[in-house]
């Protein structure tokens, strides 16, 4: 090495400061410690707890969105029961209204003064009415069953009618007489109503 | 890599470090001007090497160095965007007066801060082979390594160097 080399060699350099050495240092000892297979065991055992942890929470996330889903398919179904029973209930309500009406007809059945309605009854019909809705007129108009889902249909084809029979009664004087009444489904109406003036 | 090749390499990367510490910053001021980012350089040169999934092949040494200068290089091109920024690779002259004045003559801190001001005067490549020639006693083969030159160019052109620096040197009052 020759004068010159030796005279660079002695020149003072600018020093780093002490925060590299701490740098590198952290640097080398976190690799070191992930290259270790010990510590890459405990950091993979992390990892697993870590991953385990938040399978836990998904399936906690999981568990409230069942619940959730639950909770809404519950109050649709209460919901659904609910508009059955309401509907099942609405024509009920609507007998109960007009029990008065049919309590004038159930008269008409014990009281057996009014001979003059059965002049109004049909031949052929009125031998049917007479012999198979008889159960029917003994029944009475309170104690008529409850109309079932099924039979609103036809059953709101009745109500006609029955409401028709109050403006009979009045039109005509007479009471009516549920025995005589005909209720023909086939042509939905009641002959005997449609026939006076109903 | 293997976890026994990963702490192999590690430990091998922390005592060239420690070996070569003052020539590493060096070789990065010398790039960058600038020491904060010199050592910002060499840190993202060791975070790169520690995450290195095979062994360097060759010279350990020359592969840091090589990196440390790939680092430093990228940092002086992010820096250039926004100020350029140089610092000598030499202390302040103010620290060293404090220490020459202890130890050597003025004639000799004289003659000292003409040969660094020359040292600064010569282009870039050249002062990094004086660097890592003289400071980090890296042989030409090394240094070639670093800067992926033939050995015998580097070798030529360090030679230039000095005799270029003798001449300024002579020259001087």
């Amino acid at each position: 090495m020759s004068n010159l080399e030796t005279q660079i060699r002695n020149l003072s350099l600018r020093s780093p400061g002490k925060e590299l050495d701490t740098r590198i240092h952290s640097a080398l000892s976190d690799t070191t410690l992930s290259s270790d297979p010990q510590n890459r065991m405990n950091m993979e055992v992390g990892v697993a707890l870590i991953s385990q942890t938040d399978a836990a929470q998904g399936m906690h996330a999981s568990r409230r969105g069942f619940v959730l889903a639950s909770t809404g398919w519950i109050a649709a179904a209460s919901m659904a029961i609910g508009i059955v029973i309401g509907s099942t209930m609405r024509p009920s309500l609507f007998w109960m209204s007009s029990s008065e009406t049919n309590r004038v007809s159930t008269k008409a059945v014990q009281d057996p003064e009014p001979a003059n309605s059965k002049n109004v009854d049909a031949g052929e019909d009125a031998s049917m009415a007479s012999s198979g809705t008889t159960a029917m007129s003994k029944i009475g108009a309170n104690e008529r069953p409850v109309p079932s889902l099924s039979s609103q249909i036809v059953e709101s084809g009745w109500l006609s009618p029955t409401a028709a029979a109050v403006a009979w009664e009045q039109q005509t004087g007479q009471i009516f007489n549920v025995v005589n009444h005909v209720n023909d489904r086939r042509f939905n109406m009641c002959r005997e109503c449609h026939r006076i003036g109903g | 890599m293997k976890p026994q090749q990963e702490i192999v390499l590690h430990a091998e990367l922390e005592q060239i470090y420690r070996q070569h510490r003052q020539t590493l910053f060096s070789l990065a001021l010398t790039i960058t001007g600038c020491s904060g980012l010199a050592e910002d350089a060499i840190h993202e040169a060791f975070v790169r090497m520690c995450r290195l999934t095979s062994p360097p092949t060759g010279s350990v040494a020359a592969y840091v160095f090589s990196s440390v200068r790939n680092a430093a290089i990228d940092f002086r091109r992010h820096q250039q965007r926004h100020q350029a920024a140089l610092e000598s690779i030499f202390a302040a002259a103010k620290d060293r007066q404090e220490t020459d004045v202890l130890n050597r003559s003025l004639e000799t801190a004289e003659s000292q801060h003409q040969l660094t001001m020359a040292i600064d005067r010569l282009d870039e490549s050249a002062r990094q082979i004086l660097v890592m020639k003289i400071f980090g006693e890296l042989t030409f083969e090394e240094i070639a390594e670093v800067l992926q030159e033939p050995a015998a160019t580097v070798a030529t052109r360090y030679r230039r160097s000095i005799l270029k620096l003798e001449e300024i040197v002579r020259k001087s009052p």
